[in-house]
């Protein structure tokens, strides 16, 4: 009889811990699966924010004529239709971005990477526009001859 | 009911037992009689159809199953364990299928119960009633078998014994609460939550006040 209760009991205590550790371990691997969904979710806002972010890059900087920026509003849609997994491939610089994002896992630094590249992109443009300015001046200046 | 006469109160007594045993015996068998599809193991019955992600784990599955073999096994036998016929004529009986629902309760129901309760439908409020449930049915039951076999009290030992069919009685009783509930226009997921409890707690505090009215000295019964 005494072995029978201790049995019991032995069951019993395994029973719980070992249904308290099995439950533990998948809470575990559902806020694993949340977090991968959460994760996913945020990509997908970035890819927003970078087609945002992107498509301003390639108009002011980028593209200096109407097919390339045709061409890179085209895959700017592309990259905000895609699904995150998705976004592998493509030209511009927006799918780079998001490659980037997708392999360093990094969004905050990513971001300041996109953010340095648009005021580079600025830079050139300006600087580029300056040159248009001075070549028209020069142009301007009647030749003497 | 001190003023009643003998024979009234002895008629009354027996309307009581004949209100509170027929619906008792008669749902306690209707459960065993449901759980009997279970056992084709198909796993698209609504049950188990909730629950696809848990009858995928080997382990919950065989607690399933072994749970609802002991429950159906303990429900029987228990229907025997109260008829004053059986305990004073035919006390074999008592004995033989007292034994096979304490071992089948201590061994078998409690502890698959006991792992069942870690995924239990609802939140932590469920699975702790569940998880009460399951302690206080192995204790109670453990402590009935002890009284009697050990301590020979017999006194105590149907005490203990109440309050562990009590807590089996839970299963038909629930069911009862959650139709009931359903019928009154309570939505799913509450009906659930509150059916289960007061299903425990009901079936607790009658069980006590069924003692309470039998024994002279309550606490002590608690201690025993």
């Amino acid at each position: 009889m005494k072995k029978i209760l201790l049995i019991a009991m032995t069951l019993m205590v395994a029973a719980g811990i070992y249904g308290a550790t099995d439950m533990v371990l998948d809470l575990r691997a559902k806020s694993l699966i949340e977090y991968e969904h959460v994760r996913d979710r945020h990509a997908r806002n970035l890819v927003m924010i970078i087609k945002t972010v992107g498509l301003k890059h390639t108009r002011r900087g980028t593209s200096s004529t109407n097919t390339e920026r045709r061409n890179a509003s085209v895959t700017d849609n592309k990259v905000a239709k895609a699904k995150p997994d998705e976004v592998s491939s493509g030209a511009g610089h927006t799918s780079v971005a998001v490659m980037e994002i997708f392999s360093r896992g990094d969004i905050e630094s990513t971001l300041e990477v996109i953010a340095t590249e648009e005021d580079e992109a600025r830079a050139a443009d300006e600087a580029a526009r300056h040159s248009m300015a001075v070549n028209d001046d020069e142009r301007s200046i009647p030749k003497l001859e | 009911m001190g003023r009643l006469p003998q024979s009234l109160k002895i008629s009354l007594k027996q309307t009581l037992a004949v209100l509170f045993w027929v619906p008792v015996i008669l749902l306690s068998l209707l459960l065993v009689w449901n759980t009997i599809p279970y056992f084709t193991f198909n796993y698209n019955m609504p049950f188990l159809a909730e629950r696809a992600v848990l009858v995928e784990k080997t382990v919950w599955r065989i607690c399933f199953y072994t749970h609802i073999s002991a429950g159906a096994l303990c429900i029987t036998t228990a229907l025997l364990q109260f008829s004053s016929w059986i305990l004073k004529r035919r006390k074999r009986i008592h004995i033989i299928s007292g034994k096979i629902y304490v071992f089948v309760v201590l061994l078998i129901g409690a502890p698959s119960g006991l792992y069942m309760t870690f995924f239990a439908k609802g939140g932590y409020a469920e699975r702790g009633a569940f998880l009460v449930m399951a302690v206080f049915w192995f204790v109670t039951t453990y402590k009935g078998f002890l009284t009697a076999v050990r301590d020979k009290d017999f006194v105590a030992h149907k005490y203990w014994m109440i309050r562990s069919y009590a807590l089996a009685l839970t299963a038909v009783t629930f069911r009862i609460y959650h139709i009931v509930f359903h019928e009154l226009g309570m939505d799913g997921f509450n009906n659930y939550s509150i059916s289960l409890w007061i299903s425990i707690l009901g079936n607790a505090l009658l069980a006590e006040a069924l003692i309470f009215n039998q024994s002279k000295t309550y606490f002590k019964t608690l201690k025993a």
